[in-house]
């Protein structure tokens, strides 16, 4: 007998609403729909708007890889009106956005860990996050949203009392993610819940463009930090990490793995503010008038954003891509076939932001 | 005090609802209930389940697809019930303000008891909100028993 189950959009797995409609054939899924759009709040034509604001808008399409959106829309204006940022503002930007990575994939990891019921592990994950989280807050003053990008730079300089701070911040930081990481990569109970489930084979990542820890964790070595460096990437060298095995441990995996990165990444970050400048912040003498396009690796993959300016304060057009949504249509051909206890955890090792997806 | 009226005010149940912001303040509400805030201090519990809440946490603007739900939702809950808007979104509209996806305010679609207000909020700000909406609940609580007893001294 065939049923059919409502799966969302209020859902406790996901915080944010999207709808799966699962025909279940017993304990299996067979077909699986998707539905998007409940978060769909028209930012792309409110866009349409002083450039100068824009980069706070666009901290507001997600709230998790605020960092990301923000650097991307900056460096996209930025090459309408040919305008060169400082270096000091490009290592704050690199620092910022590495910092951004450690906190979203924390959370990442620990909203896995709660998806298959391991709430102890969900807890300690968010207790190291709030290290991060505090971070944020002394150098630019805000937890989550930080408003610290604008067009032409920064407005919040990290001096030599806060690089210290930042250095100590590692150290404390590596420490707590080397406990994390032997609690989860050694863990019996995670590895057998999580193997062999969800299963993306490397093809099929390639046929469906997932981008970011996804395909990462398929064996695909795509990142943009690599093939298409941005701010300070060209100097710092990223090399992709990846996993072979395509299930939703290689997905979790990936992610701790890339903790470690981002710390090395601030660490090497660090020296280079000394011998940067003191201007944070270049002012344009035109206004934005060409096209031009960007790509970020935001902690869920690729994330492109197009700018058009008409020679006036307002922008003409700004096109978002967002990972999430090159993402989105990967977990359909995975969830076919799972099983129903499955879906939660599949779904969610995706990383699913919806307020990225709709937009 | 009745026994319901006790584990009402030493354990709200709290269901969280996503409505379409930016995830900021889903963040904040998670860090709330994480080790550093830790709302369980004061009996919070997040559930996931309508049926069970006494308190619903909204945030973000109300996009038009999920007016219908949240509406859903809202009448699911049983008596008495408090909806917080957290942030500025879910309050005013906030930066949102003049997109075409969204019908303004959460207080155009359900009744609104506590506003909280930041974009995006502070945990401590959040914690302040669910104290300040524990004793509406203790007072609605309250309004409904007194009815209850009027009721029943009239036949």
């Amino acid at each position: 007998m065939k049923t059919t189950i409502q799966f969302g959009p209020q859902h406790p797995v996901w915080v944010e609403p999207l709808r799966l409609k699962l025909t279940m054939d017993g304990e299996i899924v067979k077909d699986c729909e998707l539905e998007a759009g409940f978060c769909h709040r028209g930012l792309e034509k409110k866009f349409e708007w002083d450039y100068n604001k824009g980069a706070y808008l666009s901290e507001r399409i997600c709230g998790i890889c605020t960092q990301h959106h923000s650097t991307c829309y900056c460096t996209a204006v930025e090459g309408t009106m040919g305008l060169e940022i400082p270096r000091r503002a490009a290592v704050i930007r690199t620092i910022m956005l590495e910092l951004e990575r450690l906190h979203s994939h924390l959370l990442a990891i620990g909203l896995t860990l709660e998806s298959i019921g391991f709430e102890n592990l969900f807890m300690l994950c968010f207790r190291n996050r709030e290290i991060v989280l505090d971070m944020f807050e002394r150098t630019t003053g805000n937890r989550v949203l930080h408003g610290i990008n604008i067009v032409g730079g920064v407005i919040r300089n990290i001096g030599p009392e806060m690089a210290k701070e930042l250095e100590d911040f590692c150290d404390i930081m590596e420490k707590r993610c080397l406990d994390l990481k032997d609690m989860i990569l050694k863990s019996y109970t995670i590895r057998e819940r999580m193997q062999g489930v969800g299963v993306m084979s490397e093809q099929l990542a390639r046929d469906l463009c997932v981008v970011g820890p996804v395909a990462r964790g398929s064996n695909v070595p795509y990142d943009i930090r690599a093939v298409a460096p941005y701010v300070l990437y060209n100097e710092i060298k990223v090399k992709p990490i990846v996993e072979t095995s395509g299930d939703c441990w290689a997905r979790s995996v990936v992610r701790v793995r890339e903790l470690f990165q981002s710390i090395d990444i601030i660490r090497q970050c660090i020296p280079l503010l000394a011998d940067a400048g003191e201007d944070i912040f270049a002012k344009s003498k035109t206004l934005p008038e060409k096209e031009y396009f960007t790509r970020v690796e935001a902690p869920r993959g690729e994330l492109f954003y197009y700018a058009k300016g008409k020679k006036s304060k307002e922008m003409d057009r700004i096109k978002v891509r967002t990972s999430t949504y090159g993402n989105g249509p990967g977990f359909v051909p995975l969830i076919k076939g799972s099983h129903l206890a499955d879906v939660g955890l599949i779904t969610i090792t995706f990383d699913p932001c919806i307020g990225c997806f709709d937009r | 005090m009745s026994l319901i009226e006790l584990s009402r005010k030493k354990s709200p149940w709290v269901i969280h609802v996503g409505t379409g912001g930016c995830n900021g303040c889903d963040l904040e509400i998670l860090a709330c209930l994480t080790p550093r805030f830790d709302a369980s201090r004061f009996g919070v519990m997040s559930t996931g389940n309508p049926k069970h809440a006494d308190i619903m946490l909204v945030v973000g603007p109300v996009t038009l697809k999920y007016k219908e739900i949240i509406t859903n939702l809202y009448n699911q809950m049983p008596d008495p019930k408090v909806v917080i808007a957290v942030g500025t979104c879910a309050s005013t509209g906030g930066i949102y303000q003049g997109c075409y996806g969204h019908c303004g305010s959460l207080d155009k679609v359900v009744p609104v008891d506590v506003y909280i207000p930041g974009c995006n909020v502070r945990p401590e700000a959040v914690i302040d909100g669910l104290v300040l909406g524990l004793d509406i609940l203790n007072e609605k609580e309250r309004k409904i028993l007194e009815e209850k007893k009027k009721s029943k001294g009239a036949a």
